[in-house]
């Protein structure tokens, strides 16, 4: 057995059109199985199977026989001699759009007819079989919308939205339109998701990483979404990494977006020092948000005790989980006990999360239908747990790794409004309108309760009461008054 | 196949540019600058500068002296 991604040079894999006992041809102009009763292009009882022994007598395996034709597979050779005709090899991407340039992992060579080449059905096929023809591989593509599914999920953008209550803003005008929002992850596959709500969706490499137009594990191009559903209008720009997370960093920071999430991080349980391998990563997250003002978000992780999310400077986003209330008012709100929460060792003082985004329960967190690359490893590895296609372009999913960029969409509507806010403002300005989450236990155990509580901080981020308060504030000159950080 | 190591390197105050230089004098290859440098280079080239590939002790080589505080291998981070 071969697949799809496996080059085929001197096997041919075709599909034998059965003739039909009507006489009409499925070949007849371009709209002919549209234009006709499929009834008249049946082959009569038996036709099929006819034509599949004798394909076999050739020499030809079997491996299908249909109602109109029959799929079988053949050396190159067998081919040309039965069919008096000639193919050659072909090459190009599973993936991607019309016009990428594909890198040689993703290409796939398949044998087909060289076009004004004579191929005749010889005699002893003749009665049972039409045409045949070699058959290439698709190029995969998701579908922008998501399948249905016959469980609760929320949908991006605008169950996610409305959540959050970024609904609201956008009702203002106010989208993210000219805020740059940076992120670094896995990767970002131009899925038709983002080309069809009309995003502004771009990605770039660090200098480490390669294959710029695909995510093979799935995670970035899935998260994403998250972003656009806070904000829709904003510029974004995923940056792949590669073998260093550091760089990763640098290079998102080095375009000095507004604001730059992280669905990742380190599990350092038990530590009081931060291992010095780290200390990089942190020096470059505390230039970008102190040197640069750059509105930092960190996944606080899904029961990891994570680092860089314990950093004080930036903002560490925990999860809530959302359903609707009985009776169709509202949500019930709880913390999820996917999500992390706990005191840092290394920071004192320092407790994760700082608010939250929605994030689903255990015990694998599905609950937000998410893009990704139709066949990448998330795709197929969730697809027995969420009930999406292995190969289909989406999967639900969701942990911290959803909830920061969202919080960083929310972020970028407040930027909108007030560009001039500094990192430390923004999060005040999120924690002081968050929505108190009273219900629920964290990953790590942590009740939430009334108030800032252990397991969802200040609570469920909500853009609408977080922008009310942003739109009144004054940013102060240093030179005459203190900062407002 | 050539097994790369990345690593953040944390230069002597004021001397990130010679730092970067004498890296690249050695073999490494320089991928960014910044409050620490991001340079990645096959493993034997490690050990021979450095005489190790983890980020337990390891010598200063002379071609560094004076321009390198400290070598950070990274480690991949988990995706949450």
């Amino acid at each position: 057995m071969v697949t799809v991604t496996d080059n085929q040079e001197n096997r041919v894999h075709f599909e034998a059109v059965v003739r039909s006992e009507s006489g009409a041809s499925v070949f007849e102009g371009t709209a002919a199985a549209q234009a006709s009763v499929l009834e008249r292009l049946a082959p009569p009882d038996g036709r099929a199977a006819d034509a599949a022994a004798e394909l076999q007598a050739i020499g030809f395996t079997i491996r299908h026989i249909g109602t109109y034709s029959v799929s079988g597979e053949c050396d190159r050779g067998l081919w040309e001699s039965t069919f008096g005709t000639v193919v050659e090899p072909h090459t190009r991407a599973l993936h991607g759009q019309p016009g990428d340039e594909a890198d040689e992992s993703d290409q796939v060579t398949f044998l087909s007819h060289v076009p004004d080449v004579p191929f005749t059905v010889p005699e002893r096929l003749s009665s049972l079989v039409e045409r045949a023809y070699p058959q290439r591989p698709p190029v995969f593509f998701g579908s922008p919308i998501p399948p249905p599914l016959p469980y609760f999920h929320l949908r991006v953008p605008d169950d996610v939205a409305l959540i959050l209550r970024a609904t609201a803003v956008h009702q203002h005008g106010v989208t993210g339109r000219g805020v740059l929002v940076a992120m670094t992850d896995t990767g970002f596959y131009r899925h038709p998701f983002y080309a069809a709500h009309g995003y502004q969706y771009q990605a770039t490499l660090a200098p480490d990483a390669t294959r710029v137009e695909h995510d093979e594990y799935g995670h970035g191009t899935a998260e994403a979404a998250n972003i656009f559903a806070a904000a829709r209008d904003i510029d974004f720009v995923g940056v792949k990494m590669g073998a260093n997370p550091v760089l990763a960093f640098k290079t998102a920071s080095d375009l000095h977006p507004a604001v730059l999430t992280n669905s990742w991080g380190f599990h350092l349980p038990g530590l009081s020092e931060l291992p010095n391998y780290l200390k990089p990563l942190e020096l470059a997250v505390l230039e970008a948000v102190r040197e640069r003002g750059i509105t930092v978000c960190f996944s606080a992780g899904n029961g990891h005790v994570a680092f860089p999310a314990m950093l004080p400077d930036v903002i560490a986003v925990g999860g809530v989980h959302a359903r609707p209330a009985p009776g169709g008012t509202g949500f019930d709100l709880q913390a999820s006990d996917y999500a992390s929460s706990f005191d840092s060792l290394i920071y004192p003082g320092r407790h994760v999360p700082d608010v939250c985004g929605l994030v689903g329960m255990r015990p694998h967190a599905i609950y937000i239908a998410l893009p990704v690359e139709p066949g990448d490893v998330i795709d197929r590895s969730l697809s027995g747990n969420d009930q999406t296609g292995a190969d289909d372009g989406w999967a639900v999913i969701s942990g911290t790794s959803a909830a920061a960029p969202q919080i960083a969409g929310v972020c970028a509507l407040l930027k909108q409004a007030q560009p001039g806010l500094s990192p430390d403002l923004v999060k005040a300005l999120l924690k002081a309108s968050a929505l108190d989450v009273v219900h629920g236990t964290s990953a790590m155990g942590e009740p939430a309760g009334e108030g800032h509580d252990g397991a969802t901080g200040a609570g469920l981020v909500d853009a609408d009461a977080a922008y009310r308060l942003a739109r009144s504030i004054r940013t102060r000159n240093l030179l005459d008054l203190p900062s407002p950080r | 196949m050539t097994y790369l190591i990345s690593a953040e390197v944390l230069a002597v105050e004021g001397r990130e540019r010679a730092a970067a230089a004498a890296l690249r004098d050695l073999g490494f290859r320089i991928l960014h600058g910044g409050g620490t440098i991001s340079v990645s280079g096959p493993k034997e080239l490690w050990e021979r500068t450095f005489g190790t590939t983890g980020n337990g002790r390891r010598e200063i080589p002379a071609e560094l002296a004076g321009l390198v505080r400290d070598v950070y291998v990274v480690e991949p981070p988990e995706f949450f």
